[in-house]
């Protein structure tokens, strides 16, 4: 489904990718780890088109199209859904209409007619219920006034009610409880099937437990330099980066 | 957000700026008492009216046109203005019955979206067409009469209800109030007369529809709208005009009075034309509007949408005697290219535990610029006055100017007075997340525009929610949730 | 110093100024500077509160008297006291002014390295070009009627000028004393404050005066805070009801500046103190706090005007009010964001408190922004007391008068704290103190 083939990129003058190599099947879940200015982000933000970035080198296929050659809402309606590290706050607009308009595009895009009021209320109930969302959230404004942990669950809901293809997930588990991060974990399972791809680029093991890797990759100084099972995961845990980065 | 967004985002035509040819009724440009009575004569007026515009008027002469710090103009030349401009109409009394009126008229309103034939017209809308210097017609009167709420335009009310409008004419902004007002006051030509009686709660919502059409003219109108004791009306105005490259004049007075307990709630989606990307031509939009809330518990809402207009000036009020009464403002303003804005109300709390909201939101783009002028004052007897004011301005772009300049004055140390004001502009990361999740970039800035203008929005009747977002093209926010 | 001989105006104010007489050995730089000054003057003549930033001040306690300049004062066992009781513990110098004049006897500046603290015309006898270079130069007089006059008429003042990375360990104490004569006096004062990049300074200028007499004090400062330096200016207003005090500085803050004004305004029957702060050099911080308490039929009005001409700089300013009797407070405070200064963060905050039914609190917080990429808000609250708090205190025991002292002075006394000068964060919350419980016997 994904496919980078040496992607270098650079914010400014510095380059934070360095000859990234990655690739996404369908139906799997791949953990991206790795320290402080890896380039983990970048990643992320890169695959979903940010203007911050400049792409030097390399190509990125996304379900046989070049993604690079995309606007930023071209690649999400394409069905490539970035779950944000800092969730950005839009005052005025309510999340129920946010989604709306969202899912609309996206059915658009498809040539599909737009949802029906009643079907999309009864959708947004459905996802809000398995997130155990109060239903106040419905019309409250885009994640104003949310708490950081709020925040990540609404980004979950966003994921569930647009139903993307692949999902990056950029350190959705930084910040939250325990609680929180079951119910997180609990949504972001909910797409665990043939159909969907799921990358996750955190921080800590704490997340996998609950989001079980098929594949851990480690990312240092721009370059995957490991990739293994979930094991490796552990291993990075148990030994920290530099052992891991000493060994390769 | 790449500039490409803001320009499209930006570069919405203006929709209004066909002209209607028709054959008019003009005065040969000029002012002076003559054209001051004759303008009386051809309306009808009793002497005590063309007594009170030439008074209105001998004291304008001695006036001083304001000049203010922030918007600069050009001088206008009081002696170029016709200050009389009407379709000609084979009745000398004007228009029976919409049978009556100029097929051209009916077509002009119904391309402005106004349809006037009531089986057309917008469901629970009476409407005011005023053109140029007179009233075309009015819908729904037969209908609003029987509950005896009291709709039309002006010069018919001072036919038909002379002591009312004596009762009330200049009560509220006196003739000598200021320039524009006096000029107003000399020379008004038409406008809407509202009367709700006690007890009343208007069944519709009642609006005018103003329209600029000839060249060299000045549009005066005065509207003046009375609720009584218990009585409710909501009403709305909407106005435009054609394109030309002359700056024309408009120069409204409005006069609210809301009786105890009564209600008004006052609505302006304002689209004058606002000049072209360079500045030229455009409305000179300098408006005095200002309600008097007299009885215990009444309350006037101004709303007010400006999208147009080359400078628009206007500051609609509140005057809060009665005791408990309730002001409110919700404002936004929108300018672009060369427009400014300077806008913003004054609440003056004279009566015990009196309340005010106001809420202002100006958006500023291109190389406009746009001021929030606002003035709090609490009075000796103003016990347990209450203001709240929230002031945003959002910026597009780097070359336009956002400016707040709130006077609050309080002389009772049992008030609560608050002020808040914020500056942002729509950040590059918002318009990244929204794209991510789909939408495309003209309509994730409409989204934010939008969003910053909800408080306002939520104010206007669904009507006029409509119009307005549509002039800031964005799409119905707010039908889900 | 006195004033040149070639000095003429057409202005009734200059009339009045009797006694004030020229020095034949002023220089030909400072005569025509005084000159252009005073025909600056005769064109607009005193302010009327027609002109924007006097709406809410009007001038009439000053247009119509007479003032005159006084002559050099006698130091006698009372004035003596006096000093010796406002002078402030801690300080590294502190140069006394009576009515203009000032008074070596009473100064002292052995504090520090010679000439980095010396009176205005010990400067201009010393290196006249220096002083040249200096005055007049961040405070306009055009268009400022009382900084024109100021300029006509300076008799002294200090010159501060603080070398490259030098940390001044003490405040600099300048006590302004108004002793006043049988005649109504004016005062006008300049002090020139110099912190070189690097340098570290705190300057307090003290008001101060005898009851019962009519004194006018008219004192300019212009402060230019270098690359990286650090000026603190405290001004503490703290004169009888009697006098009028027109205070004003111009500040011009340098790349990462940093400049902090604190105003506490407890006294004087008309006190006018303005603030304007150039953000000159990208990344300077400027930040102003402001307490003023007013009772019986004093007017203070404080004046601020905030220009960001850079980039990435940052302002801070919270004025807090408290007035009681017929007083009058005005906040007017306007911050200028230019079209260059992108990345501005500026905050402005006035907060009222009113304790009695006829003072009166006036607010004019503005904002005008260039910019696009900017945070700025303003915020203005006007009351009284919150009576839940009151009830509050009260249900836990302390009397009424009691409970409405903790809440008064727990309004003020943020600013207060943040003193960083112990000796004179306890001078300040003394008088502070002082001037509440005065406040409090009125009401």
């Amino acid at each position: 489904m994904l496919e980078i083939r040496n992607l270098h990129a650079k914010v400014g003058d510095t380059p934070v990718l360095k000859g990234l190599d990655l690739s996404v099947a369908s139906g799997s879940v791949h953990a991206i780890m790795g320290p402080n200015g890896a380039g983990k982000s970048t990643l992320a933000k890169v695959l979903a088109g940010s203007e911050d970035y400049e792409v030097t080198e390399g190509s990125v296929t996304f379900d046989g199209h070049d993604l690079l050659a995309m606007d930023i809402e071209d690649r999400a309606n394409a069905g490539l859904f970035l779950g944000f590290q800092y969730p950005v706050e839009v005052p005025g607009v309510t999340n129920a209409y946010f989604l709306k308009l969202a899912l609309n595009a996206k059915r658009k895009a498809a040539g599909l007619d737009e949802i029906a009021p009643g079907a999309f209320l009864k959708l947004l109930k459905d996802k809000m219920d398995h997130l155990e969302m109060d239903p106040a959230f419905r019309n409250r404004f885009v994640n104003v006034g949310f708490s950081g942990g709020e925040k990540k669950r609404n980004e979950i809901l966003q994921l569930l009610v647009l139903d993307p293809k692949l999902a990056v997930l950029d350190e959705t588990d930084s910040g939250l409880d325990i609680d929180a991060l079951r119910v997180v974990a609990k949504g972001v399972n909910s797409l665990r099937d043939a159909g969907h791809a799921i990358v996750v680029i955190t921080h800590y093991q704490r997340l996998l437990d609950y989001i079980v890797p098929d594949q851990v990759h480690v990312l240092v100084d721009g370059r995957i330099v490991r990739s293994g099972d979930k094991d490796l995961a552990l291993q990075l845990e148990d030994e920290g980066y530099a052992a891991v980065r000493a060994a390769t | 957000m790449s500039d490409v967004a803001i320009e499209s985002h930006l570069k919405k035509a203006y929709e209004h700026g066909w002209q209607t040819d028709i054959e008019q009724d003009v005065f040969p440009p000029g002012l002076d008492e003559e054209v001051i009575a004759a303008l009386s004569g051809r309306k009808g007026e009793p002497e005590w009216l063309l007594a009170w515009r030439l008074k209105a008027y001998r004291h304008w002469l001695g006036m001083a046109e304001p000049t203010w710090a922030k918007p600069h103009h050009p001088p206008i030349d009081y002696q170029a203005i016709s200050y009389y401009a009407a379709p000609k109409s084979k009745d000398a009394d004007g228009p029976k019955s919409l049978d009556d009126v100029d097929p051209k008229l009916l077509e002009t309103y119904e391309k402005l979206g106004i349809p006037l034939h009531e089986r057309a017209a917008l469901a629970g809308v009476a409407v005011d067409a005023v053109f140029d210097s007179v009233s075309v017609a009015t819908t729904f009167r037969k209908q609003l009469a029987e509950v005896g709420v009291i709709f039309m335009s002006f010069s018919e009310a001072v036919r038909e209800h002379p002591e009312l409008v004596r009762k009330h004419l200049g009560s509220v902004v006196p003739a000598f109030d200021n320039y524009y007002a006096a000029l107003n006051s000399a020379v008004f030509s038409d406008g809407s007369f509202v009367y709700v009686p006690k007890g009343v709660r208007c069944p519709m919502e009642l609006s005018t529809y103003f329209r600029i059409n000839s060249m060299n003219t000045g549009q005066f109108e005065r509207t003046l709208i009375v609720v009584e004791d218990g009585a409710y009306v909501s009403y709305l105005e909407g106005c435009t005009a054609p394109m030309r490259d002359e700056n024309q004049l408009h120069a409204a007075v409005v006069e609210l009075v809301a009786e105890g307990n009564g209600e008004i709630k006052y609505s302006t989606v304002q689209n004058w034309y606002p000049g072209d990307e360079q500045g030229k031509g455009g409305i000179y939009n300098f408006v005095t509007k200002r309600g008097i809330c007299k009885g215990r518990g009444s309350k006037i809402s101004w709303t007010q949408v400006e999208t147009g207009s080359a400078i628009t000036w206007k500051y609609p009020s509140v005057i809060l005697k009665g005791d408990d009464s309730v002001g409110e403002f919700y404002s936004v303003a929108v300018t672009n290219n060369r427009q400014m804005a300077d806008t913003g109300t004054k609440m003056i709390h004279l009566g015990r535990n009196t309340r005010s909201t106001i809420v202002a939101k100006g958006i500023s783009a291109g190389r406009s610029d746009s001021a929030y002028r606002g003035l709090v004052r609490i009075n000796p007897k103003a016990e347990g006055a209450r203001n709240h004011t929230q002031c945003d301005s959002l910026l597009l772009g780097d070359t336009c100017g956002a400016h707040t300049f709130p006077y609050i004055e309080v002389k009772n140390p049992t008030a609560t007075v608050e002020h808040e004001a914020t500056t942002s502009k729509v950040s590059d990361e918002q318009i990244f997340y929204l794209r991510q999740r789909g939408l495309s970039e003209e309509d994730a800035v409409n989204l934010v525009v939008n969003g910053f203008c909800k408080d306002v929005f939520k104010q206007l009747p669904m009507e006029f929610a409509v119009e307005a977002q549509k002039l800031l093209a964005v799409s119905l926010e707010g039908s889900v949730g | 110093m006195s004033a040149a001989s070639s000095v003429t105006g057409v202005s009734g104010w200059q009339t009045g100024h009797a006694g004030w007489q020229p020095e034949a050995t002023e220089a030909s730089w400072l005569a025509t500077l005084r000159r252009q000054a005073l025909a600056a003057f005769d064109t607009t003549g005193l302010p009327t509160t027609k002109v924007e930033a006097w709406h809410y001040t009007p001038l009439r306690a000053v247009r119509d008297v007479a003032w005159t300049h006084a002559g050099g004062v006698e130091v006698g066992a009372g004035l003596t006291a006096f000093v010796d009781a406002a002078r402030l513990p801690g300080a590294s110098a502190e140069l006394v002014f009576v009515d203009g004049h000032h008074v070596a006897d009473l100064s002292r500046t052995d504090g520090l390295p010679p000439g980095a603290v010396v009176s205005l015309s010990q400067a201009l006898a010393a290196d006249g070009e220096a002083v040249r270079a200096r005055l007049a130069t961040l405070a306009p007089w055009h268009d400022a009627p009382l900084n024109a006059l100021n300029t006509a008429f300076v008799q002294d003042g200090v010159r501060v000028h603080v070398p490259r990375r030098v940390d001044v360990p003490g405040p600099v104490h300048i006590l302004v004393v108004g002793w006043g004569r049988d005649v109504p006096t004016v005062a006008h004062l300049r002090n020139l404050v110099v912190a070189d990049t690097g340098s570290r300074v705190t300057v307090v200028v003290s008001f101060v005066g005898r009851p019962g007499h009519s004194v006018l004090h008219n004192v300019v400062d212009e402060v230019g805070v270098g690359a990286d330096a650090q000026v603190t200016q405290v001004v503490l207003g703290d004169s009888p009801d009697d006098h009028l005090v027109v205070h004003r500085t111009d500040a011009r803050l340098d790349r990462d500046a940093r400049y902090t004004h604190q105003a506490f305004w407890l006294g004087g029957g008309l006190v006018r103190g303005e603030v304007h702060a150039t953000h000159a050099g990208p990344g300077a911080e400027a930040t102003l706090d402001g307490v003023f308490v007013a009772g019986s039929t004093q007017h203070v009005d404080c004046h601020t005007v905030i220009d960001h001409a850079v980039p990435r700089c940052t302002t801070r300013e919270v004025y807090k009010g408290v007035l009681g009797g017929k007083a009058r407070g005005v906040f007017d405070g306007t911050v200028i964001v230019r079209a260059d200064a992108q990345q501005t963060d500026a905050s402005q905050d006035s907060r009222n408190l009113l304790l009695s039914d006829d003072a009166d609190a006036n607010a004019k917080p503005t904002l005008e922004i260039y910019a696009d990429d900017v945070k700025c808000a303003h915020g203005t609250t006007v009351g009284r007391l919150d009576p839940d708090q009151l009830a509050y205190l009260r249900m836990r025991g302390l009397p009424l008068s009691l409970a409405r002292r903790v809440l008064i002075g727990a309004f003020v006394s943020d600013r207060v704290d943040r003193i960083a000068h112990e000796g004179l964060r306890a001078r300040v919350a003394g008088r502070v103190e002082a001037a509440l419980a005065a406040l409090q016997e009125e009401a």
